[in-house]
This record gives C-alpha cells, sequence and structure tokens, in this order.
C-alpha cells in the first residue's frame, strides 16, 4: 500500500497529536498503523487501496478503500467489520442518500446503519439488549468508522462543513443489528428482496432515536395507534412532510402483532395510515403550514398529510431485548424527496470486489446536486478519471 | 449565470469554508441578520431592500467571471 504520508510518534503522543490536528470525534482513536490498515484491506481483497469507494461532487471529496479502512481502525473495528463498513460506505454514496446534505444540515442526521442477516452474528453484532446503547464493539465501531469516514475525509467537522445546531447522540455512533422476527415474519433484507442467505445493510440519515412506550395493552392495534401518533409528532419535522422511519418493535410488540395476525405488510401500512395529520391539527399545536415551499406538503385525498411516504417507507425490524414494553422509532431526518435510506449487499469476506474493467466504471452526473433517483447502484468516475468500484447487485 | 447567496449572519463561517474547498474562496454573499424564518412579509421587504444595491454589485461582479 502506498502512503501518502507517514507519522512518528512517541507512544504517549499519538493521542494528543490526532486530537490536536481534529482527527477524532473527541474521544480516543487507535492509532492506524500501516499494519493495521493492511489487516482490513486484506479481508475484502482489495488490490488497489486507492480505489474510490464513492465521490462527493459538492466537497470535491472521494472515499477510498485505503480512507475507509485507516478510519475503520481509528474507530476501534476489527478487521472482519471491515465488508460491512465498505457496504455501508457504499450505501451512503447512493446519489438518493443525498450525502452532502446529511452530513451538512442544521438538522443533525445520523448515519443510522443497520444490518440485517447472518454476516450479523459472525461478526458479534448485537441484536438484542441495549440495542442502541453501549457495549458491543461491533455495533459501536462500525458506525463510529462511518462518522470518521465523513469528518476526516469529506470534511464533516462541527462548525466547518456540519452546520447541525444541536447534533444528537447517534453522530457517534448508531449502529445496531436486526434480531430475526418470529415466523412468519421475515428479515429486513428479505422484506427488500434479498435471498434470506444473504445480508444487507441499511442506512438512512436520521433524526433521534424515539422510545415507544406501550406497556398495559396486548391490543396490536392499540399498540400500533399509540406508536403512530408518536411518529405524527407535530414538532417532529418531517410530520405530515412524507418522511421513511425505521420502526423497531420489542419482543413483546411483535409477539403480540404476529399472534393476532399482523403481517409485516398490514403492520407497515397501517403506520403509514395512522400517522398522517390534518392540517388543523399542526395549526392547533403551533405548527404553521407551509405554503408554496419545497415543504409543502401534499395531502392524500381525505385532506390528511401523510408523514409517511408511502407503506414501504415504514422499514420495519424486531430488536432490542424483553422488558416492560418498550419499542423504538427512529424517523428520517428529511423527507423522502430529499433523502432515503439505501440498502446494499455485504460481500462476505474474501468475495472479491466487482470487476468494472480498465476504465473503471462510468460516471454520469449532470451536476453537483443530488438526483432523487433510487437506483440500485451507482458508479462513479473521479476527476482524475480513475475508477471507482460501486456496489452491484 | 450571475449569481450570489443570501445567508444569515452565524453561517458566514461555513459558507466561507465551503467556498474554498469548492475553489471559490471568498465567494461573495448577503448577509441578513438571524433568524430570517417567521417574519411576515413586510418584515422580509424590510430586510431586502437595504441589500439591493450589493446584490446588484455582486450580479455584476459574477456576470464578468470567466
Amino acid at each position: 500500500m502506498a502512503v501518502s504520508e507517514r507519522l512518528v510518534f512517541d507512544e504517549h503522543d499519538v493521542q494528543e497529536e490526532f486530537f490536536r490536528r481534529g482527527w477524532t470525534d473527541g474521544l480516543p482513536i487507535v492509532p492506524p498503523t500501516v499494519e493495521r490498515v493492511e489487516a482490513m484491506l486484506e479481508v475484502i481483497g482489495a488490490d488497489d487501496p486507492e480505489l474510490l469507494i464513492g465521490y462527493l461532487p459538492a466537497r470535491r471529496r472521494g472515499v477510498s478503500l485505503a480512507h475507509a479502512a485507516i478510519n475503520a481502525v481509528m474507530a476501534g473495528c476489527r478487521a472482519d467489520y471491515f465488508p460491512v463498513v465498505v457496504a455501508a460506505l457504499e450505501a451512503m454514496f447512493d446519489t438518493s442518500f443525498n450525502l452532502h446534505a446529511a452530513l451538512t444540515s442544521t438538522g443533525g442526521a445520523a448515519l443510522c446503519t443497520v444490518v440485517s442477516g447472518s454476516i450479523a452474528a459472525e461478526i458479534g453484532m448485537n441484536a438484542r439488549g441495549n440495542l442502541l446503547g453501549p457495549g458491543n464493539r461491533a455495533n459501536a465501531t462500525i458506525g463510529r468508522a462511518l462518522r470518521l469516514v465523513a469528518m476526516n475525509v469529506l470534511g464533516a467537522h462541527p462548525g466547518s462543513a456540519d452546520a447541525s445546531s444541536f447534533g444528537q447522540p447517534g453522530k457517534f455512533t448508531l449502529c445496531f443489528a436486526e434480531d430475526p422476527p418470529p415466523n412468519p415474519w421475515v428479515p429486513l433484507h428479505a422484506q427488500l428482496g434479498y435471498d434470506l442467505g444473504e445480508t444487507t445493510v441499511t442506512v438512512f440519515p436520521a433524526d433521534g432515536p424515539r422510545q415507544l412506550a406501550q406497556q398495559l395493552t396486548r391490543s396490536a392495534e392499540e399498540i400500533l395507534r399509540a406508536f403512530a401518533s408518536g411518529i405524527r409528532n407535530p414538532a417532529t419535522f418531517c410530520t405530515g412532510k412524507r418522511g421513511q422511519g425505521m420502526m423497531i418493535l420489542g419482543p413483546e410488540h411483535a409477539g403480540f402483532c404476529i399472534d393476532q395476525g399482523w403481517t409485516q405488510f398490514a403492520v407497515r401500512e397501517f403506520l403509514y395510515r395512522e400517522s398522517r395529520i390534518t392540517p388543523d391539527e399542526l395549526l392547533a399545536n403551533g405548527v404553521q403550514i407551509e405554503k408554496g415551499s419545497a415543504n409543502e406538503g401534499r395531502p392524500d385525498e381525505d385532506g390528511k398529510l401523510p408523514s409517511l411516504a408511502s407503506p414501504e417507507d415504514v422499514l420495519l425490524i424486531t430488536g432490542g431485548n424483553e422488558g416492560a414494553g418498550w419499542s423504538m422509532w427512529i424517523g428520517s431526518w428529511a423527507p423522502a424527496k430529499d433523502a432515503v435510506a439505501v440498502t446494499r449487499r455485504v460481500r462476505p469476506a474474501g468475495e472479491p470486489l466487482p470487476d468494472c474493467g480498465p476504465d473503471g466504471c462510468i460516471v454520469r452526473w449532470a451536476s453537483d446536486s443530488p438526483s432523487t433517483s433510487r437506483l440500485g447502484s451507482t458508479r462513479q468516475r473521479t476527476e482524475s478519471g480513475r475508477g471507482v468500484r460501486s456496489k452491484i447487485d | 449565470m450571475p449569481a450570489t447567496v443570501v445567508i444569515t449572519e452565524p453561517f458566514q463561517a461555513i459558507v466561507a469554508s465551503h467556498a474554498l474547498k469548492l475553489g471559490a474562496p471568498g465567494y461573495h454573499s448577503l448577509v441578513v441578520p438571524h433568524p430570517i424564518y417567521g417574519k411576515t412579509i413586510q418584515e422580509l421587504r424590510g430586510v431586502a431592500a437595504p441589500l439591493v444595491d450589493q446584490a446588484l454589485a455582486q450580479l455584476a461582479i459574477d456576470s464578468q467571471r470567466p
């Protein structure tokens, strides 16, 4: 691996130097030695570490496999986590993710990252207790790696090119695994059309997670009705603006739904329908209705404003531990017209990267502004003409 | 096409940072007090009126860029 700059420090100076240079998220890092970075790259069989995973025209910055490996080491990732990190970065560079806006916005989006499939368990991810909390290395460091890439490679530093007013704890890390649901429900990757034996990573720019409580009723409809009312919170930006979100049903709530015959489709459709809000309800709660702006809501035929773009824009998974009756809602940071969740298959360790040929893969972008396409893959070329490999389904 | 950008005061640093990264250091802008949202049409006209000459000057400069 060609090294552009080699820094040599005494061991006790490494942390202070990385802090001084602004290369951390405020927490200590694992020094990215050549050996550690090469071990990371070896897992994915990277012949050319300078190959770009993606390029962001609005920032004129690209993320190479080497960049990703360096920041994954710094985050504390084990080498076998790296295929998930690469797949997540590929997802983020899909134009429909709107990465530049997600990293810049005053709204403070987290890079919510969810792994669905057997690789999650193989690398030791947590899908159960403290799902969004501390204690699991894979959960903590994979999400952290994505944020370090955003800061160190794409320049999304607070106060500089990251204009978040508040940010949120999820900007340190927000990464977890799906707990495979009981039959007849199927995992997220199967819901999205992938083979059961595959593993996917889904990334979306997310608002802060909101814990949901339903602890006195066993009625699935009552449970979901309360959760829908939580989604259509008037003070949430996407309420009435057709957003997306992830509903993580805890074991009790998922069990009641399944026992009472609710399909996953029915749950998504119910949440979509019941999270719509009337203009009067918004006004009664002090929320002005935007008129003539890009965020003006488009009502359904009955005059209600959808808070979710469609039932398919509810990413429904199960996770967390048994408890008093908790679930979790993670809403999108922006309406679906501006940014959406993107999913990519995780290549198992050792599976070669796709071969795009000697000229690399073809890019076609008309301007620096992101498209709203929901393409399955994105192929990009750098200004230097070097090829970029992207996930090809 | 000649262009400029209207920003509120707190965003001057981030705009300057982006301009530098995009190869346009010192790119011009029209700076208004923060926050701008929620103002009435009349209030917005009051904010914009003093900036007209500056806006025209910036657009004229932009139209002369190669």
